[in-house]
């Protein structure tokens, strides 16, 4: 038998409450008002705003903007509309899904968390690689010539004509394993006492003074210059802004509306990610720069040896967990590129045959001579 | 009349996690739906008196709304903003490219704080009635301009004035059903307080400063005693407005009343970065519920409220501006 039920009823025209009595009845609700006139609501025809949530009135809307109002206390009115009219009120929610709902919610967690895996292992690495293709060489050219402007400003280069074409040179014997690359490789040097190179996209290399006059043979530079020559084809630097916005958009559809909260956390997470990537892209730069030094027909020992050198230095001093850094554990990096370099090659092209090495490396010290050379525990 | 918020923090996370789930899914589209999903909840746990608010607003007005800010301003921003980037600009072009980012940036802030407050009123009720904001836009964009050249012109004095005639606009075009909420606040109310702050802020600014110069304590040290010491002092002026604001808002014969004092909103604002620092920042639904009681419950109208003559009277909107809101998250300000 159908119970009558206790509700307020809003007419859409006033802020005026009128107490009503709702019964339910198979194909409508029955709302009687205080003075007895009465009005149908077919189920088909209500609209329910509220009462899904544990704690919220049931609220029914019926007609077009400004629409009439009923909200009653209790769910159960809308247990019994949907024992008394099933087939009429699918639209409506019904309190026995509620049970569910827990489950539903962890199913949803354990999904998150796969999703999560699954885009930052392989989605965004994925995205950034199908993409970077399509980005315009002009584009990284142009956004190579600015980082050259900051970090190689013309009064800090060392311009020494004669040494320069010899340090291209170099360059240029790597460059020619990829003749059929978009990217024209240029070589600047920067009077800076920092052991470091940097690869700006478009094809420029920048080579600072520490790291230039730490190497014992050109074949040592090359081992450099290839590692630094892959970051351009692999296209790392236009990957690496793919991967930061590719992984922003992420992080923004998790925290939604309520990244200020999550602001943290987020910002935590996105450093983790990019450090993970910028390892990621080493790595690469390591293991096809190997490559490229034996497509040259050069000796790659030279390579282990110069990362050797910098394996020592990076014992003396307290580096950061790996997770932490923007490099793979040196120890890891030299293990892969000795297993990879095997055997020396039988017939090693020479770099500069006859050439003073001690002379060309110090084309900076031409400005000033009595300049030493400082412990730095940057890496390539 | 008191206000009263029951939502729960864990329904809220709940919420969030099939909204994250079904958002990752579909590649970020149900975001908006979700969004939406969240606001109907928060509104429909928010009472005053007896009765409950309701959100009408919908995922695929919100989706609608930000597309077409992102053509009206985030487009013509991230252009003007990213030029120099992509193209190899004469050095007055990058400025002037640069400045022109600056103005679109400018102008967003005003012009999506009125529109997501349309917006937003006209897809509130309660007891049936819909809100609506009625205040013109470009009447708020010279109210803006003038505050910030003032401001900037009396080296910060002007900005209470401003900040109340900011909040005096909001209010007193904002309208429940065909009855106007009304602002009977003057600048000089909040003067106090803000001479007070600021004063303050620039000598203990001075003194970390003399510290460091004459190395009396070391820099990491100060540093970072700077935010306990001036947090406090901040907060203790965002109550006094907050206070002030509410305190000064009339409907009809009522007027509302706000109860907050700094120390009840230090200890929230202690509990809530102590909740998102040990979780962190997973405590979010806890905080918002905290947010949402403490904003709530402190406020109350008094008075005689003659509900009777409350007359529907709709008003349409745009949902752009509700886009535009989201692009910077200018955020819903009826609480300030």
């Amino acid at each position: 038998m159908a119970t009558a039920r206790p509700a307020h009823y809003l007419d859409g025209r006033t802020a005026t409450r009128h107490p009503v009595t709702l019964t339910v009845t198979p194909s409508s609700l029955l709302i009687v008002m205080a003075d007895g006139s009465s009005r149908q609501w077919p189920y088909d025809q209500i609209r329910q705003t509220q009462g899904a949530y544990r704690g919220e009135p049931v609220r029914l809307e019926f007609g077009p903007e400004p629409c009439e109002t009923l909200v009653v206390a209790t769910p159960a009115v809308l247990t019994e509309i949907h024992a008394a009219a099933r087939g009429m009120a699918r639209h409506l929610h019904d309190p026995a899904w509620r049970q569910a709902r827990l489950r539903l919610t962890l199913g949803a967690a354990l999904g998150v968390v796969f999703m999560l895996i699954g885009f930052y292992r392989w989605g965004i690495p994925g995205i950034a690689s199908v993409a970077a293709p399509y980005v315009p060489v002009s584009l990284e050219e142009s956004l190579g010539r600015q980082v050259v402007d900051r970090l190689a400003p013309n009064n800090q280069q060392c311009r020494d004509p004669k040494r320069l074409q010899k340090l291209d040179h170099i360059a240029q014997t790597l460059a020619a394993t990829r003749p059929v690359a978009p990217y024209r490789i240029t070589l600047s040097v920067v009077d800076n006492p920092t052991v470091n190179a940097f690869a700006a996209p478009g094809g420029q290399v920048i080579l600072l003074r520490g790291l230039l006059e730490r190497t014992n043979s050109p074949e040592e530079l090359a081992g450099v210059l290839a590692h630094e020559l892959q970051h351009i084809y692999q296209r790392h630097t236009t990957k690496t802004i793919l991967e930061q916005t590719a992984g922003s958009l992420l992080l923004t559809a998790i925290s939604g509306d309520l990244s200020g909260g999550l602001a943290w956390g987020i910002l935590g997470a996105r450093a983790m990610g990019t450090l993970h990537y910028s390892r990621a892209h080493e790595r690469e730069a390591d293991i096809e720069g190997l490559h490229m030094l034996q497509a040259a027909r050069l000796d790659p020992a030279a390579m282990v040896a110069i990362y050797n050198g910098m394996q020592q230095s990076e014992q003396n001093h307290q580096a950061p967990p790996e997770f932490l850094s923007t490099h793979p554990d040196m120890n890891e990096r030299l293990a892969t590129l000795v297993a990879l370099a095997g055997p020396t090659p039988p017939d090693p092209q020479p770099l500069l045959p006859g050439e003073d090495w001690a002379d060309i490396r110090s084309l900076c010290r031409l400005r000033d001579p009595g300049r030493s050379v400082p412990v730095s525990h940057d890496l390539p | 009349m008191h206000g009263t918020f029951r939502g729960s923090g864990s329904t809220l996370l709940g919420m969030q996690i099939v909204n994250v789930c079904l958002t990752l899914i579909t590649l970020g589209v149900y975001h908006f739906w979700g969004k939406a999903k969240i606001r109907r909840y928060l509104f429909s746990h928010t009472a005053f008196g007896s009765d409950r608010f309701a959100y009408h607003g919908t995922g695929k007005e919100l989706s609608q709304g930000f597309l077409k800010a992102m053509l009206v301003f985030g487009l013509p921003y991230v252009s003007l903003g990213a030029a120099h980037s992509v193209l190899d600009l004469p050095r007055w072009v990058d400025l002037l490219s640069q400045a022109l980012a600056g103005l679109v940036l400018f102008l967003y802030v005003p012009i999506a704080t009125v529109n997501a407050r349309r917006y937003r009123c006209a897809r509130t009720s309660w007891r049936g009635i819909r809100f609506s904001f009625r205040g013109r836009t470009t009447e708020f964009l010279k109210l803006y301009a003038r505050g910030w050249a003032f401001t900037f012109l009396t080296l910060g004095t002007y900005y209470p004035y401003f900040q109340t005639q900011r909040q005096a606009f909001l209010h007193a075009h904002t309208y429940f059903g065909n009855q106007r909420f009304g602002f009977t606040g003057h600048g000089s109310g909040i003067m106090l307080p803000f001479a007070v702050t600021l004063v303050s802020t620039y000598v203990v600014l001075g003194l970390c400063g003399l510290a460091l110069a004459f190395q009396l304590t070391n820099a990491g040290l100060t540093l970072l005693l700077i935010p306990f010491v001036l947090g406090p002092l901040w907060i203790w002026l965002l109550g006094q407005k907050q206070k002030y604001f509410w305190d000064h808002t009339i409907f009809g014969e009522a007027r509302f009343s706000s109860t907050i004092t700094w120390q009840t909103l230090f200890t929230l604002y202690l509990g809530n970065i102590g909740l998102l620092m040990v979780t962190l920042g997973w405590a979010w639904p806890w905080v918002t519920v905290r947010n949402a009681r403490f904003h709530i419950e402190t406020l109350s109208l008094q008075g005689p409220v003659d509900l009777d003559r409350v007359l529907q009277d709709q008003v349409e909107s745009s949902v752009t501006g509700e886009g535009l809101s989201n692009l910077l998250d200018t955020g819903f300000d009826m609480d300030a």
